[in-house]
């Protein structure tokens, strides 16, 4: 009973918020235009996806690597037992 | 899985290479055609895994993967730190392409370290 | 096109959720993968559907087939003094009744029942080796050990209970979890 009350909570709630967004008429989408149009003259690269990963944005993509080496750090921690050589 | 197949056991070991061969063409050829680093790399990490589909029972010793991914990681916070951030990539456009080609390199190199790490650390150490 | 791979996805998730066995599933989880990486690529978004179709379909399948497999093997370690330990034809009636049983519980749960006859004792046993269940088969009655953990123990003491045919009675004990 607990369980349904909380599904039919979280239904309502959700088609709430969904109707009561509201989105601009006039939305002005200055930077992405700016990546789409000058990322080939200024970066040398004609996939645009690859140069805002590489180039325009480069933290994001640094801080993703690091957070790859914390989640294996967690998996080799997790499944470490007795017995084994902690150097492997 | 007691008794290995022998198709996959016979003809696996011929298709890597192809495998291994369109993994590079992914990573390399990022900065023209959809791909990139990290594509290209899950694909050659997919090699690895191959391995253990062949025979389940051998173990691979994973201090070599772990040092590489280290380095791969190191290169990856230093070499852009020289390259982005003091914004010498202004002055000399000529040094874009190669820029590109090896960052993709390096992630492809770190991603595929990982994903195999995380495999195989799972598949046979699980157990105990 | 684009409605249609909409659809079949609708149809792969229902079957995934209300199919009875967990294999089913997994090949039905990998065909959504599958299915979800084109409709990536109908919606221009070519870099996504190779990553989608690498990870969903080949990693994550072929994890949790391994995982599925890992938990199949039942292992029974089954305490036997030296004697009967050479000649196993003494085996008594009741040994094989257990056995029976043991036999019709795995094929219940697909499991793979795998007996291990061991000479040593218990304690040993419980430091060495990696087990589901210990039997100790003694005059009047049989015991069994079990980790508090394994969640398959309370179906066992289930099973066990709603067996009246089997006329010996079972005394389960719980082994403490030992953290160093």
């Amino acid at each position: 009973m607990r369980r349904k009350s909380i599904a039919l909570f979280c239904l309502i709630s959700f088609v709430i918020m969904i109707l009561s967004t509201t989105v601009p008429e006039q939305v002005t989408y200055d930077i992405s235009n700016h990546y789409i149009e000058n990322a080939y003259a200024e970066t040398g690269a004609t996939n645009v996806v690859t140069s805002i990963y590489l180039v325009y944005r480069y933290y994001d993509t640094l801080f993703e690597a690091l957070m790859f080496l914390f989640s294996i750090i967690g998996v080799v921690y997790l499944s470490i037992h007795e017995g084994d050589e902690l150097d492997e | 899985m007691n008794d290995h197949s022998d198709l996959i056991s016979k003809t696996l070991p011929i298709t890597y290479p192809f495998v291994l061969l369109f993994g590079i063409y992914i990573v390399v050829n990022g900065h023209v055609t959809p791909g990139g680093g990290f594509q290209g790399g899950a694909v050659i990490a997919s090699i690895l895994i191959l391995k253990y589909l062949i025979d389940p029972s051998v173990e691979t010793s994973l201090k070599k993967i772990r040092t590489i991914e280290k380095l791969a990681l190191l290169l990856i916070f230093l070499f852009p730190l020289g390259f982005l951030l003091t914004f010498i990539h202004l002055q000399f456009p000529m040094f874009n392409c190669s820029y590109l080609i090896l960052m993709n390199l390096l992630i492809s190199i770190k991603v595929a370290c990982g994903m195999s790490i995380i495999f195989i650390r799972f598949v046979f150490y699980e157990t105990r | 096109m684009l409605k249609l791979a909409l659809i079949v996805l609708i149809i792969l998730a229902i079957f995934t959720i209300q199919t009875q066995k967990m294999r089913h599933a997994v090949v039905y989880l990998g065909a959504f993968s599958l299915t979800i990486s084109f409709v990536y690529l109908l919606y221009n978004a070519p870099d996504v559907a190779i990553a989608e179709a690498i990870i969903g379909s080949t990693l994550s399948t072929i994890l949790y087939l391994v995982a599925l497999q890992k938990y199949k093997i039942f292992t029974v370690y089954y305490c036997l003094s030296e004697e009967e330990f050479k000649d196993q034809s003494h085996l008594t009636t009741e040994h094989l009744q257990f056995n029976k049983l043991l036999d019709k519980y795995c094929a219940k749960q697909e499991l793979e029942p795998q007996i291990i006859y061991t000479v040593d004792n218990v304690d040993t046993i419980k430091a060495h080796h990696q087990y589901a269940l210990i039997v100790l088969n003694e005059s009047s009655h049989i015991t069994i050990w079990g980790h508090p953990e394994n969640y398959k123990l309370d179906s066992i003491i289930a099973f066990f209970d709603s067996e009246i045919h089997f006329k010996i009675p079972i005394e389960f004990i719980k082994v403490e979890e030992v953290i160093e």
